[in-house]
């Protein structure tokens, strides 16, 4: 299968300093690829990269398809309308007008947002301006959608939201490139992720892959309610010397080990 | 420009950043404020300057007659249309004279002496430093009138009265044009409207680029457009807004225009259309690119105001440019892209120049706009990204010139 995205020894220098170091990665039809990392790690780099955005670097970078930005640094056109900001947009992206319209209407009624269709953009909350924003990047039915940072500022409600709405886009045979320093948002969401440090690609590939395999375990023990989250192989033990009081048992997986220095 | 620029281009994305950099300018309050107030301006000036000038219908003037003239009582002057009446009024005594003088009984005092047929000396007093120039006038008319009366003829009296009756002639290849007062008009028109047109341009570039940086749009329209296509859509946007505006003062300025019927030379209104277009453009992406690696407006400005204020130069000049068109100086200044739009047209309104002349200036101009839209497109990509706080010219210059 070919790569909606394929990274070859990407190596970026602002001035003197290095903020990617030959990274490589591919990231496939259908999928969601999870890019992680502390700040300055150089996630928004390698994704400004990838929309275009930034043009000089070294390696090879070939991206298959139309592409979605949602940015880090949100912002829009205050003091324009809603939907005049979305039509401007749709219309950049090569739409046509019928196209707009519809897509526009689809999108804010997804969002739950379709009453702020004709208010001016400095009117929304924060967060249904960052609606707006989404909306954006997926207006003109993109083929590969990147997205850096998209939970932040958001809040429990519209996480699962926007979530919801990411597995749709896969389901649909997008291809999602997310990023996030958030790790509790990711475990359940990529299907392979890429995890960089100051610049380098230090993990890569599945996430049951490359991380610690961890279970949470709810049990009674003489009466009184035990709630863990310890490794897989611990937990199982505990399922079978007490299975009749086991309540919960859940398979997860740990990112925190990957992001401690060495 | 490359030929991988050349397909960055996209005609439909640009004219869709140019609509609705349009569309966004025109219903800001500036842009209304400015294309009323520009010509209110012009016409309260008109109004004040009218009424200033000719608001005296009266005026008194003392004298003390030593010599013997035989001043008198009232003259009427006749100024563009209207009457102010001088009362002469006697005074034996120069102190007197001079009392009223500071009590305001009489607007001036002039003292002919004795001996003034020898020395040619009149002594005015007067409240303020420079004295209504209809009472000097007036004067000076009764003097020579009394001086020559009786002794010349009638027909050299009246020509020693008003000595010129001045017609001016240009000389070119094509004969002899009669000039016209109005027809100088048209090249000192067309250069406060070029200053005008880049001195709003700059305001409405530096704003519309660095609203959208500082609202941290830039990266989003970069994803959807090449940064080529987003300045030449700036550009057309920016610029439509500016000729609408250019339009509006035109269209106000029309009565006049119909009522003098000012004949323009084709020869000069396509000069004056061809350096508009080249400065025009000239000016705009160079500013573009520059007001790109800002984020606040009063940085920007810091760096774009030479550039605004070096179109000043040939206006300075423009007096001497149009009286010695051919003057090193005004040559030198019509080979410097910043100037050539201004000295170009100055110099073609009083004289036919070489061709030669013409053929290098406009070269150099068009060479000078490619240059300066290259110049501007790396400016453009490197700043639109950049949101450094306090950025110096030094830095400027770094980033100028280490891609």
């Amino acid at each position: 299968m070919k790569p909606k995205i394929k990274v070859e020894n990407l190596t970026k220098y602002f001035g003197d300093k290095k903020v990617l170091d030959e990274i490589s990665f591919e990231v496939y039809e259908g999928e969601i690829f999870g890019l992680l990392g502390h700040n300055g790690a150089g996630k928004t780099t390698t994704l400004r990269i990838l929309a275009g955005i930034i043009e000089e670097y070294t390696g090879y970078v070939e991206v298959n398809g139309k592409i979605g930005y949602l940015p880090e640094e949100r912002g829009l056109y205050r003091d324009e309308k809603v939907v005049d900001v979305l039509k401007f947009f749709g219309e950049l992206a090569g739409m046509k007008k019928e196209e707009i319209a519809k897509s526009i209407d689809y999108w804010l009624n997804k969002l739950k947002i379709s009453n702020y269709k004709y208010s001016k953009i400095k009117e929304l909350s924060k967060g249904n301006q960052q609606k707006v924003q989404f909306i954006v990047s997926v207006i003109h039915n993109p083929d590969i959608v990147i997205l850096d940072e998209p939970f932040s500022g958001l809040d429990v409600v519209n996480v699962r939201l926007l979530r919801d709405i990411i597995f749709e886009l896969k389901e649909e045979g997008k291809t999602i490139i997310l990023s996030t320093h958030q790790l509790e948002k990711i475990e359940r969401l990529c299907d392979r992720v890429l995890i960089l440090k100051k610049g380098k690609a230090v993990h890569y590939g599945k996430i049951e892959d490359i991380c610690r395999k961890m279970a949470y375990i709810e049990y009674l023990d003489n009466g009184k309610l035990i709630k863990k989250e310890i490794p897989y192989e611990e937990a199982v033990l505990i399922l079978k010397e007490k299975a009749e009081d086991v309540i919960k048992f859940e398979v997860r997986y740990s990112l925190e080990d990957l992001f401690l220095d060495e | 420009m490359n030929s991988g620029d050349i397909m960055k281009l996209n005609i439909k994305k640009i004219l869709t950043i140019g609509k609705r950099e349009v569309l966004s300018n025109i219903k800001r309050k500036q842009f209304l404020i400015a294309t009323i107030i520009g010509p209110l301006i012009i016409i309260a000036l008109a109004i004040i300057g009218s009424f200033m000038m000719f608001d005296i219908k009266e005026i008194k003037v003392g004298y003390v007659d030593e010599f013997g003239l035989g001043i008198p009582n009232k003259v009427v002057e006749n100024n563009f249309g209207k009457n102010t009446t001088i009362y002469f009024i006697k005074y034996e005594n120069i102190e007197k004279g001079k009392e009223d003088v500071l009590n305001k009984s009489i607007d001036a005092l002039i003292v002919i002496p004795k001996d003034y047929l020898d020395s040619g000396k009149i002594i005015l007093y007067s409240t303020t430093k420079s004295p209504n120039p209809i009472i000097t006038d007036t004067l000076n008319k009764f003097l020579l009138k009394k001086l020559l009366k009786g002794k010349v003829d009638n027909k050299t009296y009246n020509r020693v009265i008003n000595p010129m009756n001045l017609e001016i002639y240009s000389v070119s290849k094509k004969g002899f044009e009669k000039e016209t007062f109005l027809s100088q008009l048209l090249p000192i028109g067309f250069v406060f409207l070029l200053y005008m047109a880049i001195s709003s341009l700059s305001g409405i570039i530096v704003s519309s680029i660095i609203e959208e940086k500082q609202n941290r749009i830039m990266e989003l329209l970069l994803c959807y457009s090449s940064a080529e296509n987003l300045m030449f859509g700036k550009i057309l946007g920016i610029s439509a807004v500016g000729l609408l505006q250019i339009g509006i003062w035109v269209l106000f300025a029309l009565p006049i225009i119909i009522t003098y019927a000012v004949k323009v030379s084709l020869y000069l209104a396509i000069f004056a259309l061809i350096y508009f277009v080249l400065g025009y453009l000239f000016y705009s992406s160079l500013l573009c690119g520059l007001s790109s690696l800002f984020s606040h407006p009063k940085d920007a400005s810091q760096l774009i105001s030479p550039i605004i204020i070096i179109q000043i130069i040939p206006i300075m000049f423009m007096n001497t440019i149009m009286v010695n068109p051919n003057h090193y100086m005004a040559k030198i200044l019509s080979y410097v892209p910043f100037t050539a739009p201004y000295a170009v047209v100055l110099r073609a309104s009083v004289t036919q120049l070489p061709l030669i002349e013409i053929v290098l200036s406009t070269a150099i101009m068009i060479v000078s706009i490619v240059i300066s839209f290259i110049l501007s497109i790396k400016l453009f990509k490197i700043g639109v990204l950049l949101y450094e706080e306090n950025l110096t010219l030094k830095r400027v210059i770094k980033i100028i010139f280490k891609k």
